[in-house]
């Protein structure tokens, strides 16, 4: 089709409305990009999360483990154990696994193994003796042994020949031992000859990580370190041998089923959890010759995937804020653009009813005229946000996408048969006489109940809590929209009153610019309920989850103090040393760093024996440190030195937490430290310290009580402060100053919670969230403006023909359209002030932090200010711009629309 | 002409509107007043009979508009009847009712009360469906505006076909009806320009056009010259006179055009909702033998028996508030209350009994 008849065929399915149909468009493509995108971005990070804590794992724990002791097994069984045995249980169980959903990896991946008990080895392997008992080696067979070994000397153990068996060693074992192929070694009254030396192909595989020394050697625990086990491999031909010669009775059968988890998704960790469950309870039932046999399963992957599972509901929750508002507030967006449309084909719709179209013609007329917008655009959406979030499909992207376009294509053709209805209406027989009343009367009982309904709904959704078996919590969900309901209908009724009362004052002041401004204002703003219900729950959203966001920060900041104490930690508390004064100038030195203070923590023991961790510290110095932290401040004078000195034999003041001075005896207390005994007195509490940035027990003992003991206890630890700390400097400082310390940015601790992988992607889904609210916010601002940009232009050339200056047009759209604005800001922040209180207790951020202490979400001015102002001065600068395009365009044009 | 014919006349008209339901119920009990019943009666039989052989009819035309709360009263019982084949102008003041009685005639709005009829059609009692119809088969409309009258993103053809897209015509039938209509009317050549490739004249003309594709007994016109330089105006009003004359469409047009009212045989003058006067004008021969037009202008007496006095006779003579009448054989005679000061406090009497 030629550019011209595609012009055509879009003029003719658009009529009038081809400017805002290319709105509509771009409005369709911006819904459906983020209704597409968000759900599968939201997937994507958290399942990116989750297969970075899988890759985190060993291949062992990505694997479901099938064990049962030789016992076990062959007293059900009845019978010798075979290769052909243990392969039928693998096939049985492979089929018993893949009946509860789990993702096997391919069957070559399973393996499956016997293994005897640990006995005395003799002959060769004697040479690596390091006491006086022999090493002890278990004998395995295994069906995989090829796969996962290569042989590097011999041969894979075949056939023997009578007791003397053929056998298999890795290099470390080899090596352990003084093995080589062709040694022989006896084990109770077989004989083993090393046939071949394999090495791991991957030694991190679950074939030799299931069992402890399978890949090399160990030193038993139990026994002592001069003990060594290891183990050797036999053929499939001598498992027969195996039963015969070594002791079963303790040995061990595994199985091993290695999971194929590259294609989960977080959605899908659940039921993952559910199937290794099911797999555990029923999985375990084998039927072999008649026999009923029952061996355990197990995977450790379900003790990972269950504090996947709890973060990720904690995250659910605070992500599901957005959900329910961000899909009201496309909808609100679209509809506004679909009646954008509508209002621009009005005329077209008229003339067309004029000339005999019917309603079905007229709906399908404006139905076509949408689509020729909405559906191209919906298909670009889509194609955008499949393109810049690819990987993870999510259903529910497709669903929130069909309804956008379904909600596009509904409004023009609802919206023009509304008004074919309306002017049928306007013809009506019946008049009523009072309109008004009977109006305002139903809107007052419709209004009543849907305040009602909100606040109901709101009541009931908390007190049903989190539904059973986890999923969205439909209170956190509607909270914003069920308390921006009542509220923006509040506003709706309100700023009326206020603006007669406005208008009032106008009116008896000179200057018309006010009068109409606030006439009009008073006029129009009950006509923009939808808008203005918009702009509230935006808002509301944005506000709300500014502070969320705040809230995050300031819980990771403190969870940053509180796991490292300062902004930079030296210590030389594992190894031998102390921080000298020089040292300590040095550090001081670097850029940054505004305080130092060098302490010492050590152990100490209370009277009763129980343990206290006591801090020696130079008063002066800590003090200063700590007014740079977020602890409590250190009274340093509670810690000053007695005119006699330490000698006097007066007890030593010190600062206690509130658990150590429970437990100290009041008055004088006896506290062993390593640098000796001292008598100590609680001068003073202190709820936590940065020398202990974990808390617990402790005490806080200035280092001049010391002085006189023979033990000393000097600094290991120098703690720094300073918000502009070079740590790249004080890094280089250190390992050139006191190379063998070790050191603790508070920084790289906060990096370290903002960047792991589930909390952050939440953060970023979040804040994404938010500005797509804010974007909604902006977007129905915009177009509720300009639906009434017509009618404003029209007031502004009537009064410019009575001698309106262009100032005073400006100022006068202002003055009539930024009243409801400014009411939805106020609206918007009040919902979100009360969305704290209910909404506050529910969130669980401390998710963020890596650690149980609450995160609570507190009100902020800024969260509430910064959105409220930005809204008004992009209403401001919005109108101005409409009222410049208005004066340019000159009365004529403005009237002649409206003639 | 139809409409001095009094109320009450047997004569039973091509368009006989169906009775509407709510008349006269057979079988009801009947124990009223013999009085009331007559009087019930009677008014039936003024109903049903008036207008029944005239194309329009309006009995009593109220139409009340209602906006925060005021009320406008745009039609106060208006009486209007329109025979088939006639060519009609409708003149007026600005807010007289004109453009409300042109919707309603058109099916775009309804009446509040009274009864009006059009080719057989109750346009108060016509459901939805019913008034699609009707503006498909039964009426075309052009508007003042010429940009209302066409959508600017169609061809002049595209747009004379577009009505009869609605009415499920033939694509091939309505193609040739679009271009026949087109050349009646002097815009063949414009078939395949759009509206703003047309001047004034040539829109209005493909609007007439438009008007007619589907065959309309009617074409209701409000204003269609007022754009227009007075050149372009006698073309429009003479392919409206051609729509009349050749196509047999009867057409009612409101104007503001001295020239265009000037050359119908009918004009009917509207005030303040109700009809004021009609002139009518018949063609006669002079002393010499040269055809003159001659008009005669005259008051309409509603079916209430009310009257307006046309204001430039009432004026000269003081006539406020209150005349008298004196009846003669042959004639009424109006006189001015001559016991009354010529001027009072109140506001001077428009002439109305």
């Amino acid at each position: 089709m030629s550019a011209g008849r595609l012009r055509a065929r879009w003029a003719a399915l658009t009529g009038t409305g081809g400017a805002a149909s290319v709105a509509l468009a771009l409005l369709v493509l911006g819904c459906v990009f983020v209704s597409v995108a968000g759900p599968r971005e939201s997937l994507g990070f958290r399942s990116r999360a989750l297969q970075s804590s899988l890759a985190a794992t060993t291949p062992l724990v990505r694997s479901v483990l099938v064990t049962t002791s030789y016992t076990d097994f062959t007293v059900p069984f009845q019978g010798p154990i075979t290769a052909g045995t243990l392969a039928e249980a693998r096939g049985q169980l492979r089929a018993n696994l893949a009946r509860t959903g789990l993702p096997l990896a391919p069957a070559a991946a399973d393996w499956s193994t016997m293994t005897t008990a640990y006995d005395i080895a003799g002959g060769a392997a004697r040479s690596a003796f390091d006491g006086p008992d022999p090493p002890e080696l278990a004998v395995s067979y295994s069906d995989a042994l090829s796969r996962h070994a290569r042989l590097i000397a011999g041969s894979f153990p075949g056939a023997g020949a009578g007791r003397r068996l053929p056998i298999a060693v890795t290099a470390s074992t080899a090596r352990r031992f003084g093995l080589h192929v062709g040694s022989r070694l006896t084990m109770d009254e077989a004989r083993l000859t090393v046939a071949g030396i394999v090495r791991p192909v991957h030694p991190g595989a679950a074939f030799w990580t299931a069992n402890q020394n399978a890949a090399m050697p160990a030193p038993p625990v139990t026994r002592g370190p001069a003990y060594w086990t290891g183990t050797v491999f036999m053929g499939a031909a001598e498992v027969g041998a195996m039963q015969s010669y070594f002791k079963l009775f303790d040995g061990q059968l595994e199985w091993d089923f290695p999971l194929a988890l590259g294609g989960v998704n977080a959605d899908q960790a659940v039921t993952l959890h559910n199937e290794l469950n099911r797999a555990s309870l029923r999985a375990g039932g084998l039927r072999l010759a008649d026999s009923t046999v029952n061996v355990d399963v197990g995977s450790a992957l379900g003790d990972r995937l269950l504090g996947f599972i709890t973060a990720d509901a904690a995250l659910a929750d605070l992500l599901s804020l957005l959900y329910v508002s961000l899909a009201v507030l496309g909808v609100i967006v679209v509809l506004l653009g679909a009646r954008m449309l509508a209002e621009h084909r009005r005329p077209d719709f008229g003339l067309m009813r004029a000339r005999g179209a019917s309603r079905p013609q007229l709906a399908l007329l404006a139905l076509a005229g949408g689509a020729a917008a909405a559906v191209p655009a919906a298909l670009a959406g889509t194609a955008l946000a499949v393109a810049a979030t690819p990987g993870y499909a999510e259903p529910l992207a497709w669903w929130l996408a069909a309804a956008t376009v379904a909600f596009a294509l509904a409004g023009p053709p609802v919206i023009a048969l509304g008004w074919a209805d309306a002017d049928q209406a306007a013809g009506a027989r019946t008049l009523d006489l009072q309109p008004g009343v009977t109006a305002g009367a139903r809107r007052w009982v419709a209004e009543g109940s849907i305040v009602l309904l909100a606040a109901g709904g709101l009541v009931e959704l908390h007190q049903q809590g989190l539904p059973r078996g986890g999923g969205i919590n439909f209170y956190i969900s509607a909270a914003p929209v069920l308390v921006a309901v009542p509220a923006a209908l509040l506003v709706i009724r309100l700023s009326p009153l206020a603006l007669r009362g406005l208008l009032r004052i106008a009116a008896g002041r000179p200057g018309v610019t006010a009068f109409v401004g606030f006439a009009r204002a008073a006029r129009t703003s009950l006509a923009a309920t939808l808008p203005a219900f918009a702009l509230v729950l935006a808002l509301t959203v944005v506000a709300f989850g500014f502070m969320v966001r705040t809230a995050v920060v300031r819980g990771q900041v403190g969870a940053s103090w509180r796991a490292a104490g300062a902004d930079a930690v030296i210590s030389l508390a594992n190894v031998p040393g102390s921080i000298t004064a020089a040292q300590q100038r040095a550090i001081a030195a670097v850029p940054g760093a505004s305080r130092t203070a060098a302490v010492a923590v050590t152990a100490g023991t209370r009277e009763s024996g129980a343990p206290v961790t006591a801090v020696l510290v130079s008063p002066a110095s800590y003090a200063a440190m700590v007014a740079g932290t977020p602890y409590p401040r250190v009274p340093a004078a509670l810690l000053a030195e007695p005119a006699g000195g330490a000698g006097t034999g007066a007890p030593v003041p010190a600062l206690a937490s509130p658990a150590a001075a429970a437990q100290l005896r009041p008055g004088t207390a006896v506290l062993s430290t390593e640098a000796g005994t001292l008598r100590v007195r609680v001068a003073g509490l202190l709820s936590g310290t940065p020398a202990v940035p974990g808390g617990g027990s402790f005490i806080v003992v200035p280092a001049w009580a010391t002085s006189h003991l023979a033990a000393q206890a000097p600094p290991t630890e120098l703690l720094i402060t300073g918000p502009r700390l070079n740590d790249r400097a004080l890094a280089a400082a250190v390992a050139r100053i006191i190379p063998d310390a070790t050191i603790t940015f508070r920084s790289s601790v906060l990096a370290g919670l903002s960047g792991a992988a589930l909390p952050h992607g939440a953060y970023v889904a979040f804040a994404e969230g938010s500005g797509a609210a804010a974007g909604f916010c902006v977007l129905v601002l915009l177009l509720s403006l300009v639906l009434a940009a017509r009618s404003r232009a029209q007031t502004l050339a009537r009064l410019s023909t009575m001698g309106l200056g262009t100032g005073q047009g400006r100022l006068l759209v202002i003055v009539e359209a930024l009243p409801p604005v400014l009411a939805a800001a106020a609206a918007g922040a009040a919902c979100a002030l009360a969305l704290v209180p209910l909404l506050g207790p529910v969130l669980d951020l401390s998710v963020f932090t890596g650690s149980g202490a609450a995160v609570p979400v507190r009100a902020d001015l800024a969260a509430l200010a910064i959105p409220a102002a930005g809204l008004i001065i992009l209403g401001a600068v919005t109108l101005s711009v409409q009222a410049i395009a208005a004066s340019r365009r000159g009365a004529a044009g403005a009237l002649r629309i409206s003639g | 002409m139809d409409a001095t014919r009094g109320p009450g006349e047997p004569a039973k008209g091509r368009y006989a509107a169906p009775v509407a339901s709510a008349r006269g119920k057979p079988g009801t009990p009947a124990e009223p007043a013999a009085g009331i019943a007559e009087l019930g009666a009677e008014f039936e039989r003024s109903r049903s009979s008036y207008g029944d052989d005239a194309l329009i009819a309006c009995d009593r035309l109220v139409r009340i508009y209602a906006a925060d709360g005021i009320e406008v009263q745009a039609l106060q019982g208006l009486d209007l009847l329109i025979g088939e084949g006639e060519l009609t102008a409708v003149v007026g003041a600005s807010g007289s009712g004109k453009s409300t009685l042109m919707n309603i005639l058109a099916g775009l709005d309804a009446p509040t009360a009274g009864s009006v009829r059009v080719a057989g059609h109750d346009l108060a009692a016509m459901t939805v469906s019913d008034r699609v119809a009707y503006r498909r088969s039964t009426v075309g409309f052009v508007w003042q505006q010429t940009a209302r009258n066409l959508l600017p993103y169609l061809t002049a053809q595209q747009n004379v076909v577009m009505p009869m897209r609605f009415s499920g015509i033939a694509r091939r039938q309505r193609g040739a009806r679009a271009r026949e209509l087109l050349e009646v009317l002097g815009v063949g050549h414009c078939a395949s320009r759009r509206p703003e490739q047309l001047s004034g004249g040539e829109q209005q003309r493909t609007a007439i056009a438009t008007a007619l594709a589907n065959e309309p007994l009617v074409l209701l016109a409000d204003e269609p010259t007022g754009e227009l330089d007075s050149a372009t105006a006698r073309d429009v009003f003479a392919a409206l006179q051609s729509a009349n004359a050749d196509l047999g469409v009867t057409v009612l047009v409101v104007t503001h055009d001295p020239a265009v009212a000037g050359q119908v045989r009918r004009t009917i003058a509207i005030r303040d909702g109700r009809t004021a006067t009609e002139t009518l004008r018949h063609a006669a021969a002079d002393d010499d033998g040269n055809a003159t037009q001659h008009a005669v202008e005259y008051a309409v007496l509603d079916r209430a028996g009310r009257l307006q006095l046309p204001r430039e006779m009432v004026e000269p003579l003081g006539m406020r508030d209150r005349v008298r009448l004196e009846a003669e054989p042959d004639h009424i005679g109006v006189w001015p209350d001559e016991q009354r000061p010529p001027h009072g406090g109140r506001s001077p009497a428009e002439g109305e009994q």
